[in-house]
């Protein structure tokens, strides 16, 4: 193994929240998020670990992870989590109960935005939007131009914007009809 | 190309999404790490290559351990073993932390996992006999736990008391005849058998060994100890 590269019990120790909260946002099934997040691991440290390069440690394993969630996507018909199952994934934040239902209804709702896009709008904007990695990161981490994240972002944030607004509708006519 | 402001950012869009993005942000989903982290210990520490079945499908929380191990193994492809994995595990009767710590890798050293473990059996170098243990059905949790350890007790044994490392794959071949690590018992009792005295087993086992997994991470080394004379 390259003497600089980080290996993976190092990656693992350092961005296992990150990739398996990742993962999550990609739309993985919770019961799956386990089995794909040690996918991505097996897999950088199949390919030797991360060695220095253009893309940081991060960037390199949400490459590893969106290959690994697209594929596990064609796998398996994904469905959408249970209500419940979103609150047990909150349990072990601090929040009081009324915070604890408002992150969930967000997450609920941003997840509903996110559903309708390609999973490619969907990795860029998490990624940058959710994630905060810059558009030249998603780029050297995808192997795309960063013309290309640009364009995909900008196509991904118009069906999000959409799609949130859409959940409003019916809540919006009842209003209008007041 | 100006870069764009993110959304939660950019006060042109409405209040309401932006401050949920914002509650997203904040409240990254929740994952037991240990249990992954064990998980991809056994598996690289394993050095196994990947089976042809299909990467494991969503299963009930309770057999994740067993079944996320197979879905690591059928991923792992020619996995060799690089650098060291050793991480430190917790003992299940304490509270579980996201915190896993491990050294730094080294190249020579094979791949131990350290774990709370009963003291080992007396070693000897006379050739192990049969040890009794009741069959247990493979798909129960707490059998793929007790595998998984099993496994994890062969590896660290090997190196220096490969009698007692030979009498415990047996031993567990028995209990999980068709358990999920069948085939990463069978090289390190292989390996175990070269340190003993009966070198026509050795040559036997390892024949068949190599019949079965021409192409593991193992199969190299076991050529090499058969080229050995």
């Amino acid at each position: 193994m390259d003497p600089q590269a980080l290996g993976a019990e190092a990656l693992f120790r350092a961005h296992a929240a990150f990739i398996a909260s990742f993962l999550h946002r990609l739309g993985t099934h919770p019961t799956e998020v386990e089995d794909l997040l040690q996918e991505v691991f097996i897999v950088a440290h199949r390919k030797g670990g991360y060695v220095p390069g253009p893309a940081t440690p991060r960037s390199w394993l949400a490459a590893i992870a969106v290959r690994i969630a697209q594929a596990g996507r064609r796998a398996h018909k994904r469905r959408e989590p249970a209500a419940g199952e979103v609150v047990e994934l909150l349990k072990a934040s601090d929040a009081d109960p009324a915070q604890r239902l408002e992150v969930r209804r967000s997450m609920e709702r941003v997840q509903r935005a996110l559903d309708g896009m390609s999973f490619e709008q969907r990795a860029v904007f998490v990624l940058f939007e959710i994630e905060g990695e810059s558009c030249e990161e998603i780029a050297q981490a995808l192997h795309v131009p960063v013309g290309t994240i640009y364009s995909r972002l900008h196509h991904a944030r118009r069906r999000f914007v959409n799609a949130y607004a859409a959940q409003h509708e019916p809540e919006a006519a009842a209003a209008g009809e007041r | 190309m100006k870069p764009p402001s993110r959304l939660l950012d950019d006060p042109n869009f409405a209040r309401e999404l932006r401050d949920d993005l914002a509650r997203v942000v904040r409240h990254p989903h929740q994952v037991d790490l240990d249990r992954a982290a064990r998980a991809l210990a056994v598996a690289i520490g394993a050095g196994v290559v990947a089976s042809s079945a299909p990467a494991a499908a969503s299963s009930a929380a309770g057999s994740s351990v067993s079944l996320a191990l197979k879905g690591t193994l059928a991923a792992l492809g020619s996995a060799t073993l690089v650098g060291v994995a050793v991480v430190t595990l917790q003992p299940a009767h304490e509270p579980p932390r996201r915190e896993v710590t491990a050294p730094q890798p080294t190249a020579a050293a094979p791949a131990r996992v350290e774990v709370p473990a009963p003291p080992p059996t007396a070693a000897s170098d006379a050739l192990p006999e049969a040890t009794h243990v009741q069959p247990q059905p493979a798909a129960a949790p707490s059998a793929s736990r007790r595998e998984i350890a099993q496994l994890r007790r062969i590896q660290r044994l090997l190196p220096e008391q490969p009698a007692a490392a030979y009498r415990l794959a047996q031993a567990s071949q028995r209990e999980f005849p068709n358990g999920a690590l069948r085939e990463e018992r069978e090289g390190p009792a292989v390996l175990a058998l070269f340190q003993l005295p009966d070198r026509e087993r050795a040559e036997r086992e390892a024949e068949r060994y190599l019949r079965r997994h021409p192409n593991s991470t193992l199969a190299e080394r076991i050529r090499t100890l058969r080229a050995e004379q």
